[in-house]
């Protein structure tokens, strides 16, 4: 069985989280929570933060089994693989949105025009080539990467302090506290990537010290993600809506800076290598959670049905963000806080399951 | 098996050799009566010492009664170091062909082999692509012995030891495994010493020969195996835990496990201050990305994306391109196939004509060029500033070379999403690389937090207490307080 | 299937997949030959009623000077995207907008909705959102051309001067997002800075362009004959919008009054007029503010908003008018309590002629409802429910000023 380090794996938890909160989830939750959005962006990295505890906690006491073998000596083969199935469609929504959301932020931002061939064949074929890889080329990327996407992250937000203005956000919960709550159920498909560690489950090698070092970063990871929608929100105020990128977008604002050229260039590079690299997480994922569904030993056919998967789901949704946003904010919404709810209390159940059993 | 006829010997020897010309034999009259011969393969012997440590003492030897005649010549008459007696006519050919001269004597069987190798070979010196500013200066030569006389002289432990091999059915190619037993970790010398013992083949001309079959990955641009010329370095790495092999015939010696960041390492950075070595391995590695990525940039920004670029360096570069026929990707292919054309002529002309050639490159095709309105400016200064980047880190400027060319495709065909989606195809690649235990980008992934202190960040000497940790030893602690 | 056929296989892929595209890399030519560079956008209302987009653009040409050589095209169209299109089609390549750093709107068009005809580029990417946004008193065309006909090398330029409203915050909203954020907000009220082409001075300064804007390739483009006396004129004047119109244009001296209240503006000058004192007898002193912070306190009192500023300045002496006497003396000696009532009752009146303004024509540009509605939330909501009509929350409000000042020698 190939072992992660805790460095790696903190990577990765890192990526997970990073992924979806970059781009599209500003301006999407302020379209519900207006000025209190950033609360409602608090609120959803504190559940963010909750179920990473969770987790971490579950894994530190099942350091040697998978799993599909936790689950399995809990409840079963069968219910075992019909929770694993929820598992899966969780993961796949999320691996759909990425690639979309890539595909959309490459046409707005970089190119006229951008054949919808040209972007699907290599994005599949290099995400798909790391699933095939493996996990430990997954993770040795990421930990190169890594460091670049956070500086770039950084940079791109920090361009726009200077034109940051408090006022936008004031006053607090103007009307209520309706707004935020709003906001929260909202962005709640694009929270819960933490769950998803759970596949890595017994891969780990777990060093000294390691829950509070990892815990720690990923908690100033959220804290700089916030930082980063609340720039946005001061910078941008009540236009956020407008705006669809919004770390893309952040960069643009300052016409001084834009003088040394377009730093949103520096976005496209956080992009790239986050986004793809988490969707080859998630693919990777999907094929480890196909080959416990299925009882395959070998990946690549599980990883060919994730793919196929991917591209009939996303021509259903004509490849259009839009329209998928829209599905987002109705269907993918229920469906993904209901698997998150569902694991969740899987989660204290088998913590409180395995108390028994000690 | 050597007859009692002296003639008869010397016979086989000839039918052995195909009466090839540089056999020699002399024969001459030892111990006053008895018929005596020396066979040798011209140039490989030191001649006046075979006249004066061999045949002469053999010649002035008074007449003796003895049955084993070889044996006593060998042990009281003559002075030479290394002398051994032979009855088995291949070994007697494989040491001939070794430098060694064979005396045989009428009526006996056996024949005295004398190691008087004196092949033609040069001095040591800086070898061109390791000068250093402080530090040795001495390179390996193709002579085996002097190679190892070199590493030797510099690891006198007990525990460093040269493991003889024979490796090519004509060439018969002696190469040495260096190692210190009590650091390496057994497995690599064992697999190692498998991998070079199944080699079966007609040849082997160079220590590159060998590397094609050491490396775990056949096809891979990247090499797989280090490559050193200067005793120094390869002392650094066998006492780091690495396998050396010296090669007779060439002056380059292998080292493995290999990672990339040696490549990235140069012995002025031991010799000198820890923080300019520091500046300067980030100056490779920027180099080295941006020799790589520039020239598909470039295309990638003129023909998609160039709202990334200032309005004023922009102007610039559109003024400058006005009337240039060619696409930017084409133009850049052109220009890179230009400056490839003048590289591998300056290489074969002879020195007299190089400069000329340097002069004639530059300034006519280049500058020529462009005032022809063939290419422009900018795509002449990205590819001449390119070559010059490639040589930060002289061991992989092929590898930049072709990666250059792959990367200008990416930028042409996809735009930057090429380019970006080439560099995470290529460091996911690079990642997977392992070697003999070792991860090839190894310690900047997998991290090894002990090894950064000789990698990017370079420490002084009193800090890397350890050995590496990237790959296997059995031995890590090198510094004692 | 083994090793080296699976390798194969994937090397054969990728380069027939790179193969079937290579010959779109090789034809595919330089961006800017298909895409223009567009400097800047006016937006005017044309004699037919509709929209008339004007875009500077590069002409690039061979030459080793940093000269670029300017075009003006212009169409009409529906909407501002439908002008583009024309425009497009006019001068035979796309408009490439990311380098536009102005958005020129004429003072016709000003009476339409501003945020509705440039809400396409708010939602698109195809311009940046750090474009300045500006105001002209003539033809947006007009000021687009006489920017074009001054090279870069020329000091008095568009780019420069839009820059250095934007440093200087001359107007509170110099960019097109700050024109949408005050449009969306509940005090819809923007202040945009205003730059006219000024034709009466003959000018010193040489309109040495290397190209002119009659070199159109546009139909409804004119040839421009200017005269190189042409000079852009930023007197610090700016217009007034209201839910996204022109309400009314302020001058310099108005909006110096209102900028007091602006916490961004750092610079100005500060006149004491008819200043008598010790030393000093009826002289005019100027002086040069060189920071200012400003601390609100906002309190509804009977109904009446009543906002409380406590500004604090830092100023250097710039100049005293016929002062008599030694000058040594004077210059020291001149900051003394008198003087700080002086400059009190300064600001208090540029301040009460600012609200006075602000009174009769029923805007807010100095940010009142904000600042109530952030500090007091709940009694402003209940102060706005008491008014007949809700938007008349000016006619009310109250200032009180309190200046400290501090002269740094």
């Amino acid at each position: 069985m190939k072992v992660i380090s805790s460095l790696q794996f903190t990577f990765i938890s890192i990526f997970l989280l990073l992924s979806t909160k970059v781009f599209t989830i500003t301006p999407y939750v302020f379209g519900y929570a207006g000025k209190d959005s950033i609360w409602s962006m608090s609120f959803g990295a504190l559940i963010d933060l909750a179920i990473l505890v969770l987790v971490i906690v579950i894994m530190q006491k099942n350091k040697e089994i998978t799993f599909f073998e936790l689950l399995k000596k809990s409840f079963g083969t069968i219910i075992a693989k019909i929770l694993l199935c929820f598992l899966f469609v969780f993961i796949l929504l999320k691996a759909l949105f990425l690639y979309q959301e890539t595909h959309s932020f490459f046409l707005q931002i970089l190119f006229d025009e951008f054949p919808l061939l040209l972007y699907v064949i290599p994005v599949l074929f290099i995400t798909g080539y790391f699933a095939v890889k493996g996990i430990d080329t997954i993770a040795r990327s990421i930990e190169i990467f890594a460091i670049f996407v956070l500086i770039g992250v950084i940079i791109c937000a920090s361009t726009a302090v200077n034109d940051a203005n408090f006022n936008y956000l004031l006053p607090f919960f103007e009307d209520g506290i309706g707004p935020s709550l709003d906001g929260l159920w909202a962005q709640m498909f694009y929270r819960g990537n933490p769950i998803i560690l759970l596949c890595f489950m017994g891969k780990v090698e777990f060093k000294k010290h390691f829950n509070v070092k990892f815990i720690l970063s990923n908690f100033i990871l959220l804290l700089m993600l916030l930082g980063t929608a609340l720039l946005f929100y001061m910078v941008y105020g009540p236009s956020a809506r407008y705006v669809e990128f919004a770390l893309a977008d952040l960069p643009q604002y300052d016409p001084f800076v834009s003088d040394l050229g377009r730093f949103n260039w520096l976005s496209v590079v956080v992009c790239t290598f986050a986004l793809f690299l988490t969707s080859s997480v998630f693919l990777y994922c999907l094929a480890l959670i196909g080959r416990w569904i299925l009882g395959l030993k070998r990946s690549i056919i599980p990883i060919g049905i994730s793919l196929t998967m991917v591209i009939i789901l996303a021509l259903i949704n004509q490849f259009s963000l839009p329209l998928m946003m829209e599905r987002i904010a109705n269907e993918w919404l229920w469906i993904n806080a209901s698997v998150l709810f569902l694991y969740v209390l899987l989660s204290f159940g088998l913590l409180i399951f395995r108390r028994k059993n000690e | 098996m050597l007859t009692k006829s002296l003639q008869e010997n010397i016979k086989q020897l000839k039918k052995l050799y195909h009466d090839s010309d540089d056999l020699k034999t002399r024969e001459f009259v030892s111990f006053s009566s008895i018929k005596t011969a020396i066979a040798y393969i011209d140039g490989s012997v030191d001649k006046p010492f075979l006249i004066s440590g061999v045949v002469e003492p053999l010649q002035k030897a008074e007449e003796i009664q003895k049955r084993d005649i070889a044996k006593f010549a060998m042990e009281k008459i003559v002075a030479y170091a290394q002398a051994k007696t032979e009855t088995d006519i291949h070994t007697i050919i494989s040491n001939m062909s070794n430098g060694f001269c064979v005396v045989l004597f009428d009526n006996c069987e056996t024949a005295i082999c004398v190691d008087s190798t004196k092949w033609t070979v040069r001095l040591p010196s800086e070898p061109p692509t390791s000068a250093v500013i402080n530090g040795p200066r001495e390179g390996f030569v193709e002579d085996l012995t002097t190679n190892v006389s070199l590493i030797r002289k510099r690891l006198k432990n007990p525990d460093t030891i040269f493991e003889k091999l024979e490796i090519g059915r004509y060439t018969k190619t002696q190469i040495r495994l260096c190692y210190i037993r009590g650091i390496v970790c057994p497995e690599i010398v064992k697999k190692i010493r498998k991998k070079l013992e199944a080699i079966d083949i007609d040849g082997i001309v160079d220590s590159s020969y060998l590397t094609a079959f050491l490396e775990d990955r056949k096809h891979s641009l990247f090499k797989m195996v280090g490559t050193a010329e200067k005793p120094d370095i390869i002392t650094a790495k066998v006492l780091e835990g690495r396998v050396a092999i010296i090669v007779d015939g060439s002056p380059i010696v292998l080292t493995l496990p290999f990672l990339i960041i040696e490549d990235f390492q140069n012995s002025n950075d031991y010799y000198g201050v820890s923080a300019k070595a520091t500046f300067l391995r980030w100056l490779r590695l920027v180099g080295t990305l941006i020799a790589i990525i520039l020239p598909g940039s470039y295309v990638a920004i003129m023909q998609y994306h160039y709202s990334i670029v200032p309005i004023k360096l922009l102007i610039s570069i559109a003024n400058s391109i006005q009337g240039i026929p060619l696409s930017p990707f084409l133009e850049i292919l052109f220009v890179i196939f230009l400056f490839e054309i003048l590289y591998e002529a300056s290489l074969r002309m002879p020195r007299y004509l190089g400069l000329a050639l340097s002069v004639v490159g530059a300034l006519i095709l280049g500058d020529t060029a462009v005032k022809a309105g063939l290419v422009s400016p900018p795509a002449v200064m990205i590819i001449a500033l390119t070559g010059v980047m490639s040589y930060t880190v002289p061991e992989q400027t092929g590898q930049i070379s072709c990666l250059r060319l792959i990367f200008t495709f990416l930028g042409g065909i996809f735009g930057f999403y090429g380019i970006l989606l080439g560099s995470m195809f290529l460091i996911g690649y690079l990642v997977s690389i392992e070697n003999y235990g070792a991860a090839y980008l190894a310690p900047l992934a997998p991290h090894f937090h002990n090894d950064q202190k000789d990698a990017f960040n370079k420490k002084p000497i009193t800090a890397q207490i350890t050995r590496p940790t990237s790959f296997p030893n059995v031995n890590n602690r090198r510094l004692r307080k | 299937m083994n090793k080296a056929l699976k390798y194969k296989i994937v090397v054969w892929f990728i380069i027939g997949f790179l193969l079937i595209f290579l010959p779109s890399a090789v034809t595919t030519p330089s961006q800017i030959q298909t895409k223009s560079i567009v400097l800047g956008i006016g937006i005017d209302k044309s004699d037919s009623e509709m929209l008339e987009v004007s875009a500077q653009i590069i002409i690039p040409q061979q030459s080793t000077n940093y000269s670029p050589k300017n075009l003006i095209a212009s169409a009409e169209g529906n909407s501002l995207i439908d002008a583009i299109f024309n425009i497009e089609a006019e001068i035979g390549q796309r408009l490439g907008l990311a380098h536009c750093y102005v958005i020129i709107l004429g003072d016709e068009i000003c009476s339409e909705n501003i945020p509705e005809i440039l809400d396409f580029f708010i939602r698109s990417n195809i311009m940046g959102n750090n474009s300045s946004l500006v105001h002209t008193s003539g033809k947006a065309k007009k000021l687009l051309e006489t920017s074009a006909q001054l090279s870069a090398s020329d000091v008095n330029n568009l780019q420069n001067i839009t820059k250095y409203n934007r440093k200087n915050n001359i107007a509170a909203d110099t960019s097109f997002i700050d024109l949408f954020n005050e449009y969306l907000s509940p005090a819809p009220f923007s202040l945009v800075a205003s730059i006219s082409v000024d034709e009466s001075e003959s000018s010193s300064s040489e309109s040495s362009s290397e190209g002119s804007s009659g070199d159109s390739s546009s139909s409804s483009s004119s040839a421009t004959n200017s005269p190189s006396s042409t000079v852009l004129k930023n007197d610090g004047s700016a217009v007034v919008f209201k839910k996204g119109k022109k309400l009314l244009t302020l001058n310099k001296d108005q909006v110096i009054k209102f900028n007091w209240l602006e916490t961004k503006t750092q610079r100005g000058l500060l006149t004491i007029e008819h200043f008598t004192n010790n030393i000093l007898n009826d002289v005019n002193i100027t002086l040069k503010q060189i920071s200012k912070s400003i601390n609100f306190n906002a309190k509804i009192v009977n109904n009446t908003p009543i906002l409380k500023l406590n500004i604090a300045l830092e100023t250097t002496l710039d100049v005293i008018e016929n002062p008599e006497g030694d000058l040594y003396t004077i210059h020291y000696n001149y900051f003394d309590n008198a003087f700080r009532n002086a400059v009190q009752n300064k600001v208090k009146q540029d301040i009460a002629d600012a609200l006075s303004i602000s009174k009769i024509n029923n805007f807010d540009i100095m940010n009142i409802y904000n600042i109530f509605n952030t500090s007091n939330h709940q009694e402003w909501k209940k102060f706005l429910s008491t008014l007949e009509n809700p938007e008349n929350y000016m006619e009310r409000v109250e200032i009180e000023v309190n200046t400290s000042i501090v002269d740094r020698k």
